[in-house]
């Protein structure tokens, strides 16, 4: 969780260490900060967000598309996101309106590629290591499992975000990450023949 | 066993999830800068009036506008059983300072005393005037021109003509300007994608050095960050008026535009790559190549 600082004319986002209270209703959050820093032009505020919310959208595309592709879309989707900025109604909700920009962005990938085979990661990658080919099977694995499922495990074990961390960052009550995240570590097992630790 | 661990990390750890772990972290988010447009797009006050008007909405009320106009000027030649001419406001004229002044008629009346004529049709007035129309205005507007270069200003700058306040209506010229938007736009774009095609062949060509030393790429940049500004500008405008595949290409040139503009002074061989090859994954080039002569056909 991050917190916000403001120290003269500097605008600090520091870590913290403590879970963070929900913020309340009249004290916005650090992110609405950086959001309202952000539509009046303050290109470090938007970076700041960058830093914030880059690895979930990292872990939305890579949930829907080809590994070679996500760096590039995740720019796409951050400059889409600075086009669109003024169009954001509730700063609060930041974080909701960029998964759904990532989401569609992502689809639209799928829309205009041309129809083609694409080959798994594993394929695509010729001279990969047992590791690596192991790593895209699994990825792979994760792909095919229902959305919900799928983008929680991929942002918490490949994104290593924890669980109220994405909650906060997706706009996702932290219920139902929790148990996406219980129910899709469950099928990932049964589908990688692994035996649940009791 | 409790899934405190895959939750937050906390608790006794999950070995399969740690495996899970450290087997996927590399295909983790590689934090880079975010490269970000030359200018920050300013956070737009949009009043309720601004949400409403848009340029279809000041289209459709100036088509009402003008069709109220008309049917107002109809009914009044019927009531009235046609208007005066030219010729008998003049004579009315001449008579009232003739009383003012006691003088005499001078010898150009007509010897047939002056009745106004009834029109035929309400538009058609006797001796060719259109009292309120206007010359440039009619029932239907005239077909909008496809634009030379030079016309793309249309699209903010009004057309010299009447004015309002010489009682002619200008909702014509509005719409032509409207409806020629879209025209005007492909053949600014057309241009833009040839300029943004020799800069970007121009790029793909600059030599580069094997060792990694520093290349001098100083025009290229100047000229991609002109080019961005015209990109941004000729995006926003095809995005609000709707021409996807225009506003598809122009998407996919800015992110190159501003690697290019973005570019240290001296890049290294390694930076100049990176762009190329993006250049070739997306085909940018070829697109715009295809896309130019497109919109240049779509232009004339």
């Amino acid at each position: 969780m991050y917190e916000i600082e403001m120290t003269g004319d500097l605008l600090l986002v520091v870590k913290q260490t403590q879970p963070v209270l929900a913020p309340s209703e009249s004290e916005p959050s650090a992110e609405s900060l950086l959001v309202g820093a952000a539509r009046e032009g303050d290109q470090v505020a938007f970076g700041r967000l960058y830093d914030l919310y880059s690895r979930m959208v990292h872990g939305i595309l890579l949930a829907r598309v080809p590994w070679h592709e996500v760096d590039d879309l995740v720019q796409d989707v951050f400059l889409q996101a600075l086009r669109s900025l003024h169009t954001l109604r509730d700063s609060g909700a930041f974080g909701g309106w960029l998964a759904m920009i990532a989401r569609n962005r992502a689809m639209d990938f799928h829309r205009r590629t041309r129809e083609t085979e694409e080959l798994s990661d594993a394929i695509s990658m010729p001279n990969t290591s047992e590791a690596e080919a192991e790593a895209a099977a699994v990825l792979s694995v994760i792909r095919e499992m229902p959305e919900a499922y799928r983008e929680t495990l991929i942002l918490r074990l490949v994104e290593g975000m924890t669980g109220p961390e994405i909650a906060s960052r997706t706009g996702l009550t932290a219920a139902s990450v929790r148990v996406n995240l219980h129910r899709g570590m469950k099928l990932l097992r049964e589908k990688l023949g692994m035996e649940e630790s009791i | 066993m409790s899934d405190d661990y895959l939750w937050d990390g906390s608790g006794e750890t999950d070995p399969d999830v740690e495996r899970l772990e450290n087997l996927l972290s590399r295909y983790r988010h590689q934090p880079a800068p975010l490269k970000m447009p030359v200018k920050m797009p300013i956070k737009q006050n949009r009043s309720t009036w601004s949400r409403i008007y848009s340029p279809h909405t000041g289209a459709v009320a100036a088509a009402i506008v003008l069709l109220f106009t008309l049917a107002a000027l109809s009914y009044f030649l019927l009531r009235q059983g046609g208007m005066p001419d030219r010729n008998s406001v003049a004579d009315a004229k001449k008579a009232e300072e003739q009383t003012a002044t006691g003088g005499e008629v001078k010898k150009e009346e007509s010897p047939e005393p002056r009745v106004a004529p009834t029109p035929a049709r309400p538009d058609v007035v006797a001796g060719g005037v259109k009292p309120v129309m206007g010359k440039r205005s009619g029932l239907v507007p005239k077909k909008m021109r496809r634009g030379s270069p030079d016309d793309a200003m249309a699209i903010t700058r009004r057309e010299p003509g009447p004015s309002p306040a010489e009682g002619v209506y200008d909702g014509t010229d509005k719409e032509r300007v409207m409806t020629g938007s879209i025209a005007l736009l492909e053949v600014e774009a057309a241009r833009h994608f040839e300029k943004a095609q020799v800069l970007l062949r121009s790029f793909r060509n600059a030599p580069v050095v094997g060792d990694g030393s520093a290349i001098d790429l100083s025009y290229e940049r100047e000229q991609s960050r002109n080019l961005l500004y015209k990109n941004i500008v000729l995006r926003r405008g095809v995005e609000a008026r709707g021409a996807y595949p225009m506003e598809d290409v122009l998407s996919s040139l800015e992110p190159i535009l501003i690697d290019i503009a973005n570019l240290p002074e001296k890049p290294s061989a390694d930076e100049v790559n990176s762009i190329k090859q993006r250049m070739q994954r997306k085909e940018i080039v070829a697109t715009l190549q295809v896309y130019s002569a497109q919109a240049s056909l779509a232009g004339n």
